[in-house]
């Protein structure tokens, strides 16, 4: 019992962060249409800023956090308007658009070896984080929490909400819904469709920059894990049902869990594996996804 | 957009990003795809008898153009520091002046821990650079350099390379380093005869990066002692090169209740495996690491003070604190090292460029490769800042083996030379 709470917990923060990083790519992806491979950059503004913030420069942990959220927000802006936007104008297709998105990948990783190198950068001083004991001879228990994982979790959920109630009760969230579901209708009827494109990457950003400070504070970030974390929130989106917000929050969920579930029983090397089995169950027996279902899908694409 | 579009164009993106990562993973893995050694003790070490070279016509004055791929960059960029040792090395060589006009330019490549990077590297150091000496570090590239290196007709050199099969039955391949099996002979040695336990029972457990061929070969020379000592190895865990989450593996070793915990890493996820231990309440009475741990400066950054008390296993040396041209290799290296002072592999890779310094000294045309090989052959003792070290015929000296403890968040040397169990094959 013990240890199936603890393996539940440890998955539940791990799942949570890569919740965030598929709702925001969820976001992007179901109003764009882009296979934003920059995502991960995003999460790595955050924890780079986190760190240079907090460490180098001196500043509160929760002035350098909440700063290097929104540098990961405005950095969606510069994704849209100096790569998306251009190779739109351009009439540029899926897949370059996709190249384009990975090449500002690898360059931005570069840059940030060459700048950062490649220590992992903590924004606090070395050391564990404070944990939660909760000891009980009647009940049979000895765990230990993190502070930390109770926060993410609480965070992500919280945000999660915020999300959900932004796209269906909101002018905006209903703007962005239009243009995913019919965006030549859309605009037809006079919504700005740049305008919604430009907050959907700064909303998704923002999202994928919550991640990268709640887990840069904890482990560090190092710059050449932006393949990684685009692969994750691509696969947590595929799981969940694409087009499906909360299908997003689930698939990430999801991979937390097998990672977790495979590590636990089978080794850490097969924490990536099973990832990928997951995700290879979930499209030869649920195409649509975890959540998604056809009618969905054709009547709804958001919520 | 027809949704099935949508989807099919969302699949195929995943599936090309999924490949890309897939090449850049199988890039960026530890190198280790190569056979096995068999799990042997080195050699015995023969005399230390110099047999002179027969003098050679001495060249115009000439340069040995030393390369040497060493990781700058990635995961393990933290060797590069090694360039600052030999540098030194070479300062100190051509200050003394017993090369004559013969200088030598060292030329380092970045390898980012990769065999096929490693592989790149070298040939281009031979083939564009003309270097007939290269030097390396890192089991998995160096045993991918070999066959490339006498393919090249180049020497292959390492100080640092501690799997026992890289220098074997190949003559253009030289190396003074530690023997990893004597990684796990240390720590048990320590366990045993230092620290006085019982080693019949005695709960041990491990965490290893998975991949890497030089750990493989201390686990199963681990799994030996264990097996002739009782030892009883209660947990096995993996982890893979960039993990940043160690809470599940953490909790299985937590839940197996040892009395050892080893952390086998070569990078930086011993400090974040330290303080996951610490944040799941893992306290053993010992916490030990092979190999890794010496210089991990990572380790101290992540892990703070949670680090202090680790014992680990270092190459080992003679105690040359007194010695001038230590202490100038410490300054030298210092200056370079934003402060940091070198330590055992620091040493090694100095004394194998004093090594590769020797075979000019005896004669070698520095830009002759095969020179250069048949005159390192006969090299048979040097005097280094880590002590002495004495080649065999098969081109390979070993380093004694230490142990050393974190303290205050220093690297401290508390044992300087650890006998293997030379008796237990």
């Amino acid at each position: 019992m013990e240890t199936f709470i603890q393996i539940s917990i440890n998955a539940l923060a791990l799942g949570s962060i890569y919740a965030l990083l598929s709702l925001g790519f969820a976001v992007i992806y179901n109003t764009v249409r882009i296979f934003h491979v920059l995502h991960g950059a995003a999460f790595l503004i955050a924890g780079y800023a986190t760190w240079w913030l907090a460490q180098e420069q001196g500043w509160p942990i929760y002035l350098a956090a909440s700063t290097a959220v929104i540098l990961a927000g405005a950095s969606g802006v510069f994704m849209e308007l100096a790569i998306y936007r251009r190779l739109r104008v351009r009439g540029a297709g899926f897949l370059v658009s996709f190249l384009g998105s990975l090449a500002a990948l690898f360059f931005f990783e570069g840059l940030l070896l060459t700048l950062a190198r490649t220590a992992t950068r903590l924004p606090r001083a070395g050391g564990p984080l404070p944990t939660l004991h909760l000891q009980s001879d009647a009940l049979g228990i000895d765990l230990f929490i993190k502070w930390h994982s109770v926060y993410t979790i609480v965070l992500v959920a919280i945000l999660v909400v915020v999300v959900t109630l932004f796209f269906r009760y909101t002018k905006w969230g209903r703007m962005i819904r239009a243009i995913a579901s019919n965006p030549d209708l859309a605009v037809a009827v006079g919504i700005n469709a740049s305008s919604v494109y430009l907050l959907v990457f700064v909303l998704g950003s923002t999202l994928a920059g919550v991640g990268g400070v709640m887990q840069t504070y904890e482990g560090g970030v190092i710059p050449n894990v932006g393949i990684r974390l685009a692969i994750t929130a691509a696969g947590g989106v595929i799981i969940g049902g694409i087009g499906s917000m909360p299908g997003a929050v689930v698939g990430g969920l999801a991979l937390g869990a097998a990672q977790t579930i495979a590590s636990y029983y089978w080794g850490g090397n097969w924490a990536i594996p099973a990832g990928f089995m997951l995700l290879l169950l979930v499209i030869l027996f649920r195409p649509y996804g975890l959540l998604g279902t056809r009618e969905h899908r054709e009547l709804r694409r958001l919520l | 957009m027809h949704l099935g579009l949508v989807r099919s164009r969302l699949l195929l993106a995943f599936a090309a990003l999924a490949s890309v990562a897939l090449v850049a993973a199988a890039c960026g893995a530890d190198p280790t795809a190569t056979p096995r050694p068999t799990n042997t003790p080195p050699p015995a070490m023969a005399e230390a008898t110099a047999t002179p070279v027969p003098p050679t016509p001495t060249p115009e004055p000439q340069e040995l153009k030393l390369g040497f791929t060493v990781p700058l960059s990635g995961s393990y960029a933290r060797w590069g520091r090694l360039v600052s040792a030999m540098q030194c090395a070479i300062d100190e060589i051509h200050a003394s002046g017993e090369l004559g006009s013969t200088t030598i330019e060292l030329l380092p490549e970045d390898s980012k821990a990769d065999q096929a990077e490693g592989v790149s590297g070298l040939r281009k150091l031979a083939t564009v650079n003309d270097a007939p000496v290269i030097m390396t570090i890192f089991t998995g590239i160096g045993l991918a350099q070999k066959p490339v290196a006498e393919e090249l007709g180049v020497v292959l050199f390492s100080s640092g390379i501690q799997n026992p099969a890289f220098a074997a039955d190949n003559p253009w391949v030289f190396r003074n380093a530690l023997n990893t099996i004597w990684n796990a002979d240390a720590l048990v040695r320590y366990l045993k005869d230092e620290a006085n336990e019982n080693l019949d029972g005695l709960r041990y457990a491990y965490i290893k990066e998975e991949g890497n061929d030089s750990i493989d070969l201390q686990v199963t020379r681990l799994k030996r002692l264990a097996e002739e000592f009782g030892i009883d190895i209660v947990a096995e865990e993996t982890f893979q090169k960039d993990d940043v989450s160690f809470d599940t593996q953490v909790t299985k070793i937590r839940r197996a209740d040892p009395d050892v915990v080893q952390v086998m890493s070569l990078g930086k996820e011993m400090g974040l495996i330290i303080n996951t231990m610490a944040q799941q309440g893992v306290n053993p009475k010992y916490r030990l690491s092979g190999g890794g741990a010496e210089g991990n400066t990572e380790l101290i950054r992540v892990s703070g003070e949670a680090a202090n008390g680790i014992l680990y296993s270092a190459p080992g040396s003679a105690d040359t604190s007194a010695d001038p041209r230590a202490q100038r290799f410490t300054e030298c290296y210092s200056a370079q090292q934003g402060g940091n002072t070198p330590d055992t592999y620091d040493a090694s890779f100095y004394d194998g460029t004093l090594a590769i310094a020797e075979a000019l000294k005896m004669g070698a045309d520095p830009t002759d490769a095969v020179s250069m090989r048949d005159t390192l052959a006969q090299v048979r003792s040097v005097d280094g800042v880590s002590g002495r070290w004495d080649y065999d015929d098969g081109g390979d000296a070993w380093a004694p083996v230490s142990i050393g403890q974190v303290q205050n968040g220093k690297f401290v040397k508390v044992i300087p030379q650890i006998e293997p169990f030379n008796d237990i094959r």
